[in-house]
């Protein structure tokens, strides 16, 4: 039996590569992602990733990181790369390259807040905030499930239903720097989970692989041996493509529970303490691990209340979440990120996906824990109270300002604002 | 779940203690979940730092900093304030490198009526004793500190310890040394409880 070891998450993302068979890497360092780069380059320096003759390549930025393994993906290979924050915000170009050429490039967020001001700490705000480049984009909760989501995202991603390129986004030190129990498959058995990448990008024919001709019209381009799609129909194949990634999601969650014994719901959520639920907390990430001490505290008190730890985020599964939440008469909202001008991201996300429900439930958002600021079971608690004591309160329904939990203004001398 | 704050200061290995008292609680048997991580600061060599480590026989969902711990281990006794005293639950225990003993420790500080129980053990001697010491010649306290919680009511044995130290630094002389440091600081510890 394979023995778990105690590592970080960088290093569980980076022991993912090794037993995928990556065969480039390309990263620029940056906080917090950065050991992800140092033990993959450690595990080629140590010639344990021969296998796959697997190459590092050294660039001097992340737009350079992400071109190169926008380019060895093209020819086929096997490619994995890693940023956080601005380092991921000057890569944004070329994420859209990489979805819209369709290439299956695997990707790791060690999610950190965006400058200014200048933070090292994490919130999920980067990792929103490439939210329609195309990619798949998954959250975890543990070290186990950067592991184990980054081998299944190669499956996913290089399925011919999908082609996708997919992000594991997973929180900057919190799971990045912390070091937890993870379980390292053998290689057999990842490869009767992982089949060999069969590449899918014909680089003989430019005509008809997105990316790789010099501009692609508005409309179709007539030719004598056949016509060629316009920009348009590779957009809409690219949206085909998402919609079918839930059948491939399902089947691959299914087939890794099969082989390693560990799921992670259905692939697309978790549902903790959910059947007989009335209230539901929805959250990702580190906010829904921390959620799911709340849920046992407050279940003591007496509330019938679970969680819905989203891990698929795009595509959005709206058929799943209708159904999740369609006992629920109140969906708490913790948001460690927020749409400017507008709330928390996945808070206006659900209720757009559950307007057309039968029964849609009261949905309270909450602001929490902006670059790295400690998130306590206290303040999640505080969260739910607020938002069960004023669930039937018409003018908080109608409210449009956004609340944030844990503020510390009082002690600024600032007077407390938006309420 | 049991919950430990380890304070330092940078440069000490505090961060790494903690790691290597993860991997001794797997290595137990008794605590098949632990995490283990830093106070996530941009931490500054001779600055005080804290570490953080949770251990336990079921899975550990929350990844919040140790408000209070049950057991508060002090690498350097320059960092203990009062305000340490307050991060140890009630019934918890303070685990403190010095050359005082628990009795005098008690007397020095203030902890008021709290119940908690003090261990202390004269690391930095057991260093200099046996030469146990970092490149820059300062004294290396956060391997034998482990023999200490090893007398603790935690159940990681010293052979665990052992164990957890040599996976961490490979077999060599020098690792010789901290797991013969971890020893001795398991049988000089003084504990003294508090009913």
């Amino acid at each position: 039996m394979v023995k778990k070891i105690v590592i970080t998450g960088n290093h569980a993302a980076a022991y993912a590569c090794k037993s995928a068979g990556v065969e480039v890497v390309a990263a620029y360092p940056i906080t917090p992602q950065s050991p992800v780069v140092e033990k993959i380059s450690e595990f080629v320096e140590a010639g344990e990733m021969t296998k796959s003759n697997t190459q590092f390549v050294c660039v001097e930025s992340e737009q350079s990181a992400i071109s190169a393994v926008i380019a060895a993906s093209a020819t086929g290979c096997r490619v994995f790369t890693a940023s956080s924050a601005n380092g991921l915000a000057y890569m944004f170009e070329l994420l859209c390259w990489a979805a819209g050429s369709r290439l299956p490039v695997v990707m790791c967020i060690a999610m950190r807040g965006l400058g200014a001001p200048w933070t090292v700490w994490t919130d999920h705000q980067d990792a929103f905030s490439v939210r329609d480049v195309g990619f798949m984009q998954q959250f975890v909760e543990s070290n186990q499930e950067i592991y184990d989501t980054v081998l299944m995202s190669y499956r996913i991603a290089e399925d011919p239903r999908v082609y996708l390129p997919a992000f594991v986004s997973y929180d900057g030190y919190i799971l990045s720097h912390t070091m937890m129990p993870v379980q390292i498959e053998d290689d057999d058995k990842v490869s009767k989970f992982l089949p060999t990448l069969k590449p899918h990008t014909d680089l003989t024919n430019m005509g008809t692989r997105p990316g790789l001709n010099p501009v692609t019209p508005p409309d179709l381009t007539v030719r004598p041996e056949g016509n060629t799609p316009g920009y348009y129909e590779f957009r809409y194949s690219m949206q085909k493509a998402h919609e079918n990634a839930f059948e491939v999601i399902e089947e691959a969650a299914r087939d890794f529970a099969k082989i390693f014994g560990r799921s992670y719901g259905n692939g697309i959520y978790k549902a903790y303490k959910a059947d007989d639920a009335e209230i539901l907390i929805f959250a990702v990430a580190s906010v829904a691990s921390e959620s799911r001490g709340v849920v046992d505290r407050l279940r003591e008190e007496g509330l019938k209340i679970g969680l819905i730890s989203l891990k698929l985020f795009r595509p959005f599964p709206v058929k799943y979440l209708r159904e999740a939440f369609s006992k629920a008469n109140l969906v708490v909202v913790f948001d460690r990120d927020i749409g400017y001008g507008y709330e928390g991201i996945l808070a206006y996300e659900i209720k757009a996906a559950l307007y057309p429900s039968e029964n849609r439930p009261i949905i309270r958002g909450f602001i929490v824990g902006l670059g790295g600021r400690d998130i306590t079971p206290e303040d999640l608690i505080g969260g739910v109270k607020k938002a069960v004591s004023e669930k039937d309160d018409r003018n908080v329904q109608l409210a449009t300002h956004t609340d944030f939990i844990g503020l510390k203004l009082d002690q600024l001398g600032f007077k407390k604002g938006g309420n | 779940m049991i919950e430990i704050i380890i304070y330092g200061r940078g440069g000490m290995g505090a961060v790494t203690a903690g790691k290597i008292l993860a991997e001794a609680a797997i290595l137990s048997e008794n605590y098949p979940e632990v995490s283990a991580f830093p106070s996530f600061g941009t931490e500054r060599r001779g600055a005080p730092v804290m570490a953080f480590c949770r251990i336990s026989d079921e899975p550990i969902w929350t990844r919040a900093q140790i408000k209070q711990a049950d057991y508060v281990i002090v690498l350097d006794e320059t960092v203990f304030e009062d305000h340490v005293i307050d991060r140890i639950k009630t019934g918890g225990a303070l685990i403190l490198n010095t050359w005082q003993c628990p009795e005098d420790v008690r007397k020095k500080y203030n902890f008021g009526n709290r119940k908690i129980t003090i261990v202390t053990a004269d690391l930095t001697q057991i260093a200099f004793d046996l030469k146990l010491l970092n490149r820059e010649n300062q004294p290396i306290v956060n391997t034998s500190v482990l023999g200490v919680i090893a007398k603790s009511s935690i159940k990681i044995s010293l052979e665990d310890a052992k164990n957890a130290i040599e996976n961490k630094f490979g077999k060599s002389k020098k690792t010789d040394l901290n797991v013969k440091a971890a020893g001795m600081a398991a049988e000089q510890a003084l504990v003294e409880e508090v009913k």
